[in-house]
């Protein structure tokens, strides 16, 4: 059975969600919090294993309940959701925020309840959802950020050469390069994804399984939240550790 | 005016005039008490002899005389009681030899070689002891004269030495060393007055520097003794004297700009007239001539002065005042000098007229001093008017030109606010109109006024009949996710940042491709690599959305079709093609069990509104649209041609070959890509992966 939490102070949009949720079977909503106080006194009891969050609440923003969640030691040393937040059209930027925050990735307000579901068991599994916007942003930011030197190429359609997922937030003592830098399967995804193509797409372009390319999302949004961590870490110590 | 300038002038003058005259005070020095100064004298001339006062001056008193005459003179006993003794000569001419008690003392040759022209160089001679009488000592003095070279002799002084000592100095000073200061001075101030007139194109530095190398010339040509003067040489020694005058006058007119045509041909006209006057008097050794010269030439300087006076009362001008004031002293200095010379034959007098070009030279460096401040400084008022006039000209300008950008500015604002209102209009406003349109229609279906079905409290509305109402529900989702769309679209026109086109077709994808998946529409999605990079601008790209999705909304509308494909290709001169193409004409011949249709029936051919729309915002791009019935179904095809729609008409490297079919004509069914074969419109739909 998989927890799903809730914090989202629109009632229509909260009640939409919890019937959808509540039709899913294997699926069930364990809790509902319309503030970020409420939802941080109530998380540690609930444990969801997926936690939906809305971005603007009355008393904060939701990234700061991400960030929070993500920087504090799993409890017991297993807990830690799997996040989505809600999204906008036109809101990419925050949204590249809440993941650098530490979400694992989105979905779209006012979608139908079947892409929720989907969504949900998605990132249940470790993928996480993609647009062709938010991808155009994350190309930028790690151009931006002068990742480009050794991680763009053009993407080689060899074996999937791609690591395996990062096992969770905790292994951060000392980001490499690799661990805060696109490879070029990873960028190669991501151009594709910019490009419109839907992630059966990349994966029949790719050679590889749709599924390989969520988890390619995801480890673009984990390096994103690396890379985050290493900058503001950098930024403490007056020099990147990593340079 | 400013009080100034009189002030310097007045200065000026007065410490030249300070000047000149402790230089005459030093010469008209008292005589020693027991130095005697010789008065007369016995001449002897062919062979008789006459008594004679001295000084005699030969164009006086014999001016048609030439050749030799002795002078005896009688040496009183009370000038020679203090011995060592001497003779004080101050002048002779034009040389001389002398004998004391018939001891040749000095031969004319000594005095000749010794120091130049005798006549403008006084003699000191020791008087030897042993030639001396106890009394009755006779002095004999031979003169040679040449008319025309003023021959004469002076006053002769006997006395002790070192009381005649000092009388002699002063007048070697006064009579060498000023000649050779005067000359000097003039030749470097003519050489400068001459270049200055050179480089400055001015006649009035000409006249003066002319003047100026003139007296230089008249005063060492006198100072040198040359030997016997030629007639061409005497006649301009004496015409210098008029034409210095007249180009002092002329100098001093430009300088103050009174020199008339008129004036110019009249003191040229005295110039030659007074060559004539000197011609004459050597020609017919008449000193009339000579005197007629003088006072022609005092007579050009009484009536400068008058101009000048009357210029400088009428212009109030200093320049005039000072040299009204130059040619007074110059008039007087040689109408005394006219008047020791010419009416006392005063023949061993200074004459003063050689220092008068010292005043005109102070006078000249003074105006030139004048002017050059004055041109500086007016050239500085001239720079920084320029400077002020260039600011105000620039700042008019810049304010000229932002007032353009500001109205520019404000015109693209305008129309940028024009485009986005009538996108706003013509997209959103359209379906919104329809949802309000399908509100009232669930509304009147369901028979109960329009109140959120679903608002807060949980409970559920009463159960109406869902059958009837699950169409017009589903329609009105799909209006307003439109309209979500349609907001995307405008909001994405925004953008400045020129963006892949391809970019932006994916996002519209992601936006429709849940309504496409709902209607049972799958989209294949083929971008060719050599078209991925195409960039256009954010008005243009919002064009193209705009086609393409009208297209995708007629595929789930009207086509029945299971399959969409979408393709981006670029072609070979750098324009791109676009096409949607849908699989519903087959689709619908394997729902119907029956044959492809011959011909395409009314009834699938979409056009209308839709049609007109995109073809219009094709015709906008630059671009063609083509839209048309193909074998398996319908095809929407898009060309824009290089240069269209802003796109680059470069062509960029690794462009792949134009399509072989025409263009215009909608692509063939089977995709190009060969492993999307099994995505073609003939094999069976894949399940959603999920």
């Amino acid at each position: 059975m998989l927890k799903v939490y809730l914090v989202e102070d629109d009632p229509l949009v909260s009640k939409h969600v919890r019937d959808a949720l509540e039709e899913a079977p294997g699926i069930r909503c364990v809790g509902h919090a319309s503030r970020l106080d409420q939802a941080r006194s109530e998380l540690a009891q609930c444990r969801p294993d997926v936690l939906l969050s809305d971005l603007g609440l009355p008393d904060g923003d939701g990234t700061e309940l991400i960030g929070e969640l993500s920087h504090a030691p799993a409890i017991d040393g297993v807990w830690h959701p799997h996040i989505l937040v809600f999204s906008v059209f036109g809101d990419e930027a925050r949204v590249i925020q809440a993941i650098e925050a530490g979400a694992d990735g989105y979905f779209l307000k006012g979608c139908t309840a079947d892409e929720l579901i989907r969504a949900v068991e998605q990132a249940a599994r470790g993928e996480s959802p993609i647009s062709p916007a938010i991808a155009r942003h994350l190309l930028k930011r790690f151009r931006d950020d002068g990742y480009s030197d050794s991680g763009f190429r053009e993407p080689s359609f060899g074996p999937d050469t791609a690591p395996a997922p990062l096992t969770g937030p905790m292994d951060l003592e000392a980001p490499s390069r690799s661990d805060t830098e696109v490879n070029a399967r990873e960028h190669a995804v991501l151009r594709l994804v910019a490009q419109g193509y839907v992630s059966e797409e990349i994966a029949e372009r790719l050679l590889t399984t749709p599924r390989q390319v969520a988890t390619h999302v995801r480890n673009v949004y984990r390096k994103l939240q690396l890379g985050q961590r290493a900058r503001a870490a950098g930024q403490a110590n007056s020099r990147p550790n990593w340079a | 005016m400013t009080p100034r300038p009189p002030d310097c002038v007045f200065r000026t003058l007065a410490s030249l005039l300070l000047a000149l005259l402790l230089v005459f005070a030093a010469a008209a020095a008292q005589p020693p008490p027991s130095a005697v100064e010789l008065r007369e004298a016995l001449l002897l001339e062919n062979g008789r002899e006459r008594p004679v006062m001295l000084p005699d001056s030969w164009e006086a008193s014999a001016p048609q005389r030439r050749g030799t005459v002795r002078y005896r003179l009688l040496l009183p006993d009370v000038a020679l009681r203090w011995p060592p003794s001497a003779l004080f000569v101050p002048r002779a001419g034009n040389a001389y030899g002398l004998a004391l008690n018939g001891q040749t003392l000095l031969s004319a040759g000594d005095v000749r070689r010794g120091e130049g022209e005798p006549s403008r160089s006084p003699l000191l001679l020791p008087l030897p002891a042993g030639a001396l009488h106890e009394s009755g000592n006779v002095l004999d003095i031979e003169l040679s004269g040449e008319p025309w070279r003023e021959p004469g002799l002076s006053t002769v002084w006997v006395g002790p030495m070192d009381e005649l000592q000092p009388l002699y100095a002063r007048l070697h000073d006064h009579q060498v060393r000023g000649a050779w200061l005067v000359a000097a001075s003039a030749t470097v101030m003519g050489a400068l007055a001459l270049l200055l007139a050179w480089r400055a194109r001015r006649f009035v530095y000409a006249c003066f520097g002319a003047a100026s190398l003139l007296w230089a010339w008249r005063m060492s040509g006198m100072q040198v003794d040359g030997g016997p003067w030629t007639p061409l040489g005497t006649v301009l020694l004496h015409a210098s004297y008029a034409w210095f005058a007249v180009l002092m006058a002329l100098y001093a007119l430009a300088a103050v700009g009174r020199d008339t045509p008129g004036v110019r041909a009249a003191l040229s006209a005295w110039a030659v007239v007074a060559l004539g006057l000197a011609g004459g008097m050597v020609a017919f050794e008449a000193p009339l001539a000579r005197t007629l010269l003088l006072i022609g030439t005092l007579l050009v300087a009484v009536w400068l002065l008058a101009v000048l006076l009357v210029t400088a009362w009428r212009q109030r001008s200093s320049a005039a005042l000072l040299l009204a004031l130059a040619t007074l002293v110059s008039g007087a200095v040689g109408a005394r000098d006219f008047w020791v010379f010419r009416v006392l034959h005063a023949y061993g007098a200074l004459t003063w007229s050689r220092y008068t070009i010292l005043l005109l030279l102070a006078v000249l460096a003074w105006l030139l001093v004048d002017e050059f401040a004055r041109s500086s400084a007016a050239l500085l008022a001239l720079n920084r008017d320029l400077l002020d006039r260039v600011a105000s000209k620039e700042a008019e300008l810049q304010r000229a030109f932002e007032a353009t950008r500001e109205r520019e500015r404000a015109q693209a604002v305008l129309s940028e606010r024009d485009r986005i209102l009538r996108e706003m209009h013509d997209g959103l406003g359209g379906r919104l109109v329809a949802a309000l349109a399908l509100t009232a229609q669930v509304t009147r279906q369901a028979g109960v006024p329009a109140v959120p079905a679903d608002a807060p409290g949980g409970t559920a509305a009463p159960p109406l009949d869902g059958a009837a109402l699950e169409e017009p529900l589903r329609e009105l989702k799909m209006t307003l996710d439109d309209c979500l769309v349609e907001l995307r679209l405008a909001l994405d026109s925004l953008e400045t940042e020129r963006r892949p086109l391809v970019e932006a077709l994916g996002e519209l994808r992601f936006r429709v491709e849940p309504t496409l998946r709902a209607a049972g529409v799958r989209l294949v999605w083929q971008v060719a690599d050599a078209a991925s990079e195409a960039e256009l601008p954010a008005s243009e790209t919002l064009h193209v959305l705009r086609i393409v999705r009208e297209a995708l909304t007629n595929v789930i509308k009207h086509a029945r079709a299971s399959v969409a494909w979408l393709r981006l290709e670029a072609r070979a001169d750098g324009g791109l093609v676009l096409a949607v193409v849908d699989n519903g004409l087959r689709q619908r011949a394997s729902e119907e069990q029956s044959p492809l249709p011959l011909f395409v029936p009314k009834t699938v051919v979409h056009g209308g509104r839709g049609l007109a729309n995109m073809e219009r915002r094709a015709r906008s791009l630059g671009g063609t649209l083509e839209s048309g019935p193909h074998p398996e179904g319908w095809a929407v095809t898009l060309t824009l041609p290089a240069g269209a729609a802003g796109l680059p008409v470069l062509v960029a490297p690794g462009v792949r070959p134009p399509p072989a079919e025409p263009e215009g004509v909608p692509l063939a069914g089977s995709p190009p890509h060969a492993r999307d074969d099994r995505l073609s419109p003939a094999a069976e739909r894949p399940a959603e992966a999920s």
